[in-house]
């Protein structure tokens, strides 16, 4: 049995990975002080793979949208009983969640960490699904979906991605439709479970006080062997232009929300220094003490409490974003136009790029606290082929120009600004 | 826990509670004023906190300031109002990485408590000693702004609304930030006067929290003549007379349902009523859940919160509107089941172990142990965690079914979503 320790020399913190015999790897973060152990079981799998293909089978494989997450609710049942109620007799609070390119299933504890974590690895490996459980669930998914529908937030962030990608599924609702959803049978969902939920397709991610034998022998018990299947991602073709530079829509809101940013190259994978060097920009260009965001505060065309930004990238998928609420949209897109401009005429200034690697360091100090923190970046790295502290080193690591580099990825004429009005 | 959380009075109206942890990598410096919630001061105590912590000083525009933020490993600064039944808490906090991580070798501490005081003792003031124009426009503006956001978001304003009419004509029924209309009267000339007030009369709580000693004879120092001794008192019980019914109309897909019940507890029946929260509509194996969503589908969301200072709990849901009636009769149906004693000794044990998980984490995060003993402030002597786990354990299927026969429907709010949207 071998584990590979990996430490984060800038943090002074360590965990262990460990390669299953099935397939399966594992991530084990000793975090002896605090009282909550975090698990999290989780698929690349998300509402982006509904064309595949497996290294067994020939052809590539369409299904309906709406399938990953319907399993993520599907999961939960079996023959005898929920995993709800299992989990309920050892106190842990368990969840699931569906993203874009994965599903997700954990539970925090103080107590029982073993049995709730034999409960994990159990239901999630138990498929358990009829005509009559499935039917069961549209109306609660049903409800859900319009539940999002009513989000303003929620519908702002998608009427941007449906206007900057043609065909990439990352426009698609992560729920599916109402109309998708009712085409969901077991079949499907037995076809998707066997085809993502291979353990080769899978990791595992423990923070909290355990004794890391006692959890592999707990995994040597419970982890069923997978043939070695490869799945691949199909996507159809993305042109590189968007597909229109606005779109709006009315809702029974206040205050309008918008959302605006810029595609880039979502072809090329992203390394942990593309990241870092775009987070840093991002630092630079609109925090809190960048130039730009005082202009919009002073303007009154943002607030402190809504507006943010992101770099938003996956698999055949990348964008940088800004959000929030605002009077004026139009003009928030335009000064976030001209200050990158303004970078590109005048360079990053040393002290701002400093600054900004400074604070990005302290919030990834900050967010070690947390188990569930951990746990979660853990996981959604590894699942896109990255490592946590490999990340934090190239915060520090990274140089000035390698940041300003990025700047060449927000062109104008890749922008999309989406609107939500009030009625 | 591995330390416990110390309490010392620094002053007759304030007390510090601190907790010198080095297992976390941050810390975080709080103080937080506790107020009656009135028409008049609302608007003004929940504009106050942003506007002073603008600026400072030394870093004398919102700009400078932030640098220094970032400078500082990305520390903040920050403003919190809350509300507890006829309460408000106005708060101002400091939070950042601990001495180890700082490769400048800064005392975070210091440098974070320099930060806190200075915005409190010595706000940043214009020649004619009021606060500058342009940061009291900004901040009210985005007072107003962050109204309109809790009108976007349907569940918060659904909640909102059923406590506006749960509490009519209450103090308990003033929003926590006031009304728009009291924001938008808002002028800058009486507010130095008020922060003034503030100081004077609020109940301080303080904390310090995380990986950092704090030393006891500053806070003396700078809030032992502040604040006054204001016993915290809860929201007086009335008996409901006849269900308040409103229902409002918006263009939504799905309508939302609030329904708020009364009860007449006391301080120390807090662990009992939350229990009794959640085998009702607290967790997923509760009776909302496993009926309501998993057994007739009606819903994706159905649960049930208590606010022991409001002596409240509310049970919310988002359904299709054709089952509004249906949502609300199912909800009673699942109550009176309750109060009938139709629950097992495995939904009373899966309660309370939900609940004393929720509980045992409260230690490991630096907010929440701040939330929790905030709140504990109208309960005193303070429980832990640890002690509140304890009494609920003792709880039997008896005292749950007593305490679910002390609720009384108060108000239904519906939020009916107009079809054709």
């Amino acid at each position: 049995m071998e584990l590979q320790k990996i430490t984060g020399q800038r943090v002074g913190d360590h965990y262990f990975k460990y390669s299953h015999p099935t397939g399966l790897t594992i991530y084990l973060y000793p975090k002896e002080s605090g009282n909550t152990t975090y698990a999290i079981f989780g698929t690349k799998y998300g509402s982006i793979d509904n064309c595949f293909r497996r290294s067994d089978e020939p052809g590539p494989e369409t299904v309906p949208e709406g399938i990953a997450h319907y399993l993520e609710h599907k999961l939960f049942e079996s023959e005898d009983g929920d995993a709800f109620a299992r989990f309920a007799q050892t106190g842990a609070s368990a969840n699931a969640y569906t993203s874009f390119e994965s599903t997700c299933y954990l539970f925090s504890c103080t107590e029982r960490f073993h049995e709730s974590l034999e409960i994990l690895l159990d239901f999630v490996q138990s498929p358990y699904f009829t005509e009559e459980t499935v039917a069961k669930e549209q109306g609660i998914i049903g409800q859900e979906i319009k539940m999002y529908d009513d989000d303003p937030q929620w519908r702002v962030m998608f009427n941007y991605l449906r206007a900057m990608y043609h065909a990439h599924p990352i426009h698609l609702d992560i729920a599916g439709t109402v109309e998708s959803i009712a085409q969901i049978t077991p079949e499907y969902l037995y076809r998707c479970y066997n085809t993502f939920y291979n353990l080769h397709n899978m990791a595992l991610v423990i923070v909290g006080k355990f004794d890391k034998d006692e959890v592999l022998a707990l995994c040597d018990k419970m982890l069923k062997p997978c043939a070695p299947v490869r799945v691949d991602r199909v996507f159809p073709e993305e042109p590189e232009a968007i597909v229109e530079p606005k779109v709006e829509e009315r809702l029974a809101v206040a205050l309008p929300l918008f959302q605006f940013g810029f595609k880039d190259d979502g072809g090329t994978p992203k390394t942990e220094k593309d990241l870092a060097a775009m987070e840093i920009l991002l630092d630079v260009l609109a925090s809190e003490s960048s130039p730009l965001f005082r202009q919009l505060l002073d303007e009154g065309l943002i607030n402190e409490s809504s507006f943010s930004y992101e770099y938003f990238e996956g698999a055949g998928y990348a964008t940088v974003m800004f959000g929030g609420e605002s009077h004026d949209p139009e003009a928030v897109a335009k000064a976030i136009n001209q200050e990158i401009a303004r970078l590109e005429r005048e360079g990053i200034p040393q002290d701002a790029f400093e600054r900004a690697k400074r604070a990005l360091y302290g919030e990834n100090v900050s967010a070690l606290n947390s188990a569930a923190s951990i746990a979660n970046g853990v996981l959604s790295l590894t699942l896109k082929g990255r490592e946590l502290f490999t990340y934090i080193d190239a915060l520090a690591t990274v140089t000035i120009d390698e940041v300003a580099q990025k700047l060449g990825t927000l062109r104008e004429d890749h922008s999309v600004l989406s609107v939500i009005r009030p009625l | 826990m591995t330390n416990e959380l110390q309490f010392r009075p620094v002053g007759a109206g304030a007390a510090l509670k601190s907790l010198a942890d080095p297992r976390f990598k941050t810390m975080r410096v709080s103080v937080n004023m506790l107020v009656p919630l009135t028409e008049k001061t609302a608007a003004a105590y929940a504009l106050l906190p942003s506007l002073v912590s603008r600026a400072t000083q030394q870093y004398p525009d919102y700009t400078a300031l932030n640098c220094r933020l970032s400078e500082l490993y990305g520390a903040s600064l920050n403003s919190c109002v809350r509300k507890y039944g006829g309460w408000q808490s106005v708060g101002l906090s400091v939070s950042g990485i601990a001495n180890r991580y700082a490769f400048g070798g800064e005392d975070m501490l210091e440098e974070l408590s320099k930060l806190l005081f200075s915005v409190i003792f010595s706000p940043l003031k214009d020649a004619d000693g009021l606060f500058p124009q342009e940061g009291f426009e900004q901040e009210k503006r985005q007072l107003l702004e962050m109204k309109d956001a809790e009108y976007n978001d349907k569940m918060t304003y659904s909640h909102q609304r059923c406590e506006e009419i749960l509490f009519q004509g209450q103090q308990a029924g003033i929003n926590r930030c006031g009304s728009r209309q009291n924001i938008e009267v808002l002028r800058r000339e009486g507010l130095p006067a008020l922060w003034e007030e503030l100081l004077r009369t609020a109940r301080f709580e303080i904390f310090a929290l995380g990986d950092c000693d704090p030393d006891p004879g500053l806070f003396q120092e700078k809030f032992g003549s502040m604040g006054s001794a204001s016993a915290l008192d809860r929201v007086p019980y009335a008996e409901p007379q006849k269900v308040r019914r409103v229902t409002e109309e918006q263009p939504l897909s799905q309508s939302k349902l609030s329904m708020a019940f009364r009860l007449d507890t006391k301080p120390e029946e807090r662990m009992l009523f939350q229990l009794m929260s959640a085998v009702l509509g607290g967790t997923p194996s509760s009776k909302l859940f496993q009926n309501v969503r998993e057994k007739m589908s009606l819903c994706y969301y159905c649960s049930s919160s208590f606010s022991s200072v409001s002596g409240a709990l509310f049970v919310e849901s988002g359904v299709e509107t054709a089952n509004l009636e249906k949502t609300e009769e199912a909800v009673l149906a699942q109550l009176k089941a309750l109060q009938q004693g139709d629950v097992s000794e495995e939904e009373l044990t899966f309660a309370k172990l939900a609940l004393c998980n929720a509980l045992h984490s409260v230690g490991d995060s630096l907010g929440a142990v701040e939330n929790w003993y905030l709140a504990r402030a109208f309960d005193e002597p303070a429980q832990s965690p640890e002690q509140a786990a304890e009494q609920l354990m003792g709880y039997k299927r008896e005292d749950v079914v007593e305490a679910a026969n002390r609720l009384c429907l108060d108000t239904v709010y519906r939020l009916k979503g107009s079809e054709g949207c």
